[in-house]
């Protein structure tokens, strides 16, 4: 417990901004079915399981035009 | 200077409408986050990595720790994600086929590349800082940081390493209508300037010191002064580097109208 705790000002934050840049992607994947390369379900996986470098990934190479 | 107002506006809603400003935000502050974290946490990692019966003293993690981190994180992960997200700065342009509208219409090259680099290097210095600062806030809370010397020194001469990037980037993504054209180049130009470094004597002008002496200035081993004429190099290059993106945006131009 104590060592949880003591973590907690780092999780927290860092939990949120993850989510925020995960669901962010997840939603723009689904919503804008035209990607340059790959299709939506391989999309999901990258922007899901890569933290971080996966959304990076996505909304720099893999988003299609409008 | 109308025309560089508005260009910059449109610049920043693209950035914002892309995500991209979101993202670069995010990675810096989860990269603030997690400096100070891996430092407190390494040395439990080691200890459970050491082989059973084998024992050593790991020393306590401290401030200087917690810098190692950040001057290891940023330039390996920020910097490579600060190219990725303006690789395309001005090639897109090119892919998109919007640019040649603005230019018939009478919009210089210089005021397109001006307006365009000064949004990139603002991103650049307020998603940095943000990362510093929020570094720098869990490591005086955890730590005693009495020990470091030239803190903004050092923070400083890596931002100007981020800004000479983003001149790179904008010149190669001048001359490319992809942006791995403007990756490979960049990646090029960082390859060679590590090359020089292996010569110890080049070490005092290469721009590359300024990304990697960050922890001497911090424990006192060198002094800011040392770097000035990497500095100095950093910054001429940059403005160099803006001149031939303006070059690289006419000649396309010129070769569209002719």
């Amino acid at each position: 417990m104590g060592i949880t705790s003591e973590y907690l000002p780092f999780i927290i934050p860092l939990l949120i901004l993850q989510l925020v840049l995960a669901i962010t992607a997840v939603v723009h994947v689904i919503r804008h079915p035209n990607y340059r390369f790959g299709n939506k379900v391989i999309w999901i996986i990258v922007v899901l399981c890569v933290s971080i470098i996966g959304p990076v990934v996505y909304f720099v190479f893999g988003r299609g035009e409008e | 200077m109308r025309q560089y107002m508005v260009f910059m506006n449109k610049e920043i809603l693209e950035f914002i409408r892309t995500y991209k400003l979101l993202v670069l935000f995010a990675v810096f502050m989860i990269l603030g986050i997690m400096n100070p974290l891996t430092a407190k946490l390494l040395p439990y990692i080691m200890g459970n990595f050491m082989p059973e019966g084998l024992t050593i003293n790991i020393a306590d993690p401290t401030a200087m720790d917690s810098w190692t981190q950040f001057y290891k994180n940023v330039p390996q992960m920020g910097l490579v994600v600060l190219v990725l997200i303006f690789a395309g700065i001005i090639s897109n342009e090119y892919i998109n086929n919007t640019l040649v509208n603005m230019l018939t219409k009478g919009l210089k090259p210089a005021t397109l590349v001006l307006s365009k680099v000064t949004v990139a290097m603002t991103m650049w210095t307020g998603a940095y800082w943000c990362c510093f600062l929020i570094t720098y806030g869990y490591t005086e809370y955890y730590w005693d940081q009495s020990k470091g010397s030239h803190f903004f020194f050092a923070a400083l001469y890596l931002w100007i390493f981020g800004i000479f990037l983003i001149a790179c980037v904008t010149a190669a993504s001048s001359f490319f209508k992809n942006f791995y054209g403007s990756l490979i180049v960049t990646g090029a130009v960082v390859v060679i300037m590590y090359i020089i470094s292996l010569a110890p004597k080049t070490n005092d002008y290469n721009p590359l010191s300024l990304a990697s002496g960050n922890m001497n200035i911090l424990n006192g081993v060198a002094s800011p002064g040392d770097y000035k004429w990497s500095v100095a190099i950093a910054l001429i290059l940059s403005v160099v580097f803006t001149g031939v993106a303006i070059l690289g945006i006419s000649r396309v131009s010129f070769r569209r109208w002719k």
